[in-house]
């Protein structure tokens, strides 16, 4: 796949929110603050890419050359797991409000499961290593397209336009749903048409 | 300017169990993309309800011991990762297009489902009834998941295929919908479907425990008007 098929596919065709439903979680529905969109886009993109290229490193520099390849994915769930900690205990100190998108190790933010989604679709397609980082750069792409496009459907409902049990998540998960209907119209045939 | 009114605990109990509910909801969400099939959500169930068992008795005895947080978090993380990797594995091995099928989301089920429900067992700081309380949260976590990606799926397999794929040892035996397999609605079984399904659900059980929190506080303030 070319470089151009590769951003199109993980941004737009293969869409971890719309196509994948990976990415979303409680913070998706509470609000329409499009600083909170882009951390965690940004969070995820770089994760992914991170651990696309440290699963590509073990995979290929210390599982295979030891017949150990089947650990691949324990493998690529540790190391999601263990940078994402890194990052947050890093950015706590740093700049604590950024360290959010990273949530704790066991309780896994949207952005951490579209980015161990992303390294573990990368390991199975038997991506290089940087395929798997511009695989992991255009998943954050497409997570900030999809959280912006449900940040501004968010924005433009009136405070008690839904029924309240629909408030927050449930409301986001159908407005996903109803955007993922629209990005369909992103299929392959048209990016074949468009990468060729 | 007078202090806010301390909320009731019937009512704290309620958002508690709601945001409980809400980050349950998240976390079975990326398993719904693979469940398009009765016997995939089965697998699916089966990997999910392994890792919660695994996740709260690692949790639970690590807990009980008086270890650290931090290396109970390790332990449950290693042996979560362990088990995904084995189901990964195992469903490679015995049932290939299962496995084709199901992609990445049999090892994210795994570790997204038992995440939560482990952390919680580990900051629980009350020592009575700890045991009880880990296998309550396991259980109820566990039905839950069953329930709402077997619902899920069925609708959507029946609707959209006009099928219901039951489990089998080699492969799916598939019973037909006669009144359906004709002229299927195909595009429920596309990820849209999915996630509006699963929204109208979670709302549905936020509706339920609110409704059962009201009658409870209702109950309550019956018995000490009596």
């Amino acid at each position: 796949m070319s470089w151009v098929g590769l951003l199109f596919t993980f941004s737009l065709v293969e869409n971890v929110v719309f196509a994948r439903m990976l990415g979303l979680d409680a913070e998706t529905g509470e609000g329409s603050d499009p600083r909170r969109a882009a951390a965690a886009a940004l969070a995820c993109g770089l994760l992914a890419a991170s651990s696309s290229a440290v699963a590509w490193a073990l995979r290929e520099r210390v599982l295979s050359p030891i017949g150990a390849a089947w650990l691949q994915t324990p493998a690529i769930v540790l190391a999601t797991a263990g940078l994402a900690s890194l990052a947050r205990r890093l950015l706590a100190r740093l700049l604590p409000r950024a360290a959010d998108p990273f949530g704790p190790v066991l309780v896994p933010s949207g952005a951490s499961v579209a980015a161990l989604g992303t390294a573990l679709v990368a390991a199975r397609s038997g991506f290089t290593l940087a395929e798997g980082v511009v695989a992991g750069l255009a998943a954050g792409g497409g997570l900030l397209v999809a959280r912006s496009i449900l940040a501004g459907i968010a924005d433009r409902l009136a405070p008690g336009e839904e029924p309240s049990p629909m408030r927050g998540l449930p409301r986001a998960l159908v407005s996903a749903g109803l955007a993922a209907l629209a990005f369909t119209a992103f299929d392959r045939l048209l990016l074949a048409g468009l990468v060729r | 300017m007078t202090a806010p009114s301390p909320q009731p605990l019937a009512s704290a109990r309620v958002t508690g169990r709601i945001a409980g509910l809400t980050g349950l909801v998240a976390a079975t969400v990326p398993s719904l993309a693979a469940a398009v099939t009765v016997s995939a959500a089965i697998w699916l169930s089966a990997a999910a309800l392994l890792a919660l068992a695994l996740a709260v008795l690692v949790a639970a005895v690590l807990t009980g011991r008086r270890c650290p947080r931090a290396l109970g978090t390790l332990a449950v993380l290693l042996a979560v990762a362990g088990l995904a990797g084995g189901a990964d594995l195992a469903a490679s091995a015995w049932l290939p297009a299962l496995h084709a099928d199901l992609g990445i989301s049999l090892p994210l089920t795994v570790v997204v489902v038992s995440g939560p429900v482990a952390a919680a067992v580990l900051a629980d700081a009350r020592s009575e009834r700890r045991g009880r309380r880990a296998a309550a949260r396991a259980l109820a976590a566990g039905c839950a998941f069953v329930a709402g990606v077997g619902l899920t799926a069925a609708a959507r397999e029946a609707l959209g295929a006009g099928t219901i794929t039951l489990p089998n040892a080699a492969a799916g035996r598939i019973v037909r919908l006669p009144a359906i397999a004709d002229d299927p609605a195909r595009g429920l079984l596309a990820p849209f479907a999915a996630l509006i399904a699963a929204g109208y659900l979670a709302g549905l059980a936020v509706h339920v425990v609110r409704r059962a929190g009201r009658r409870r506080e209702a109950a309550g303030g019956k018995g000490e008007a009596r």
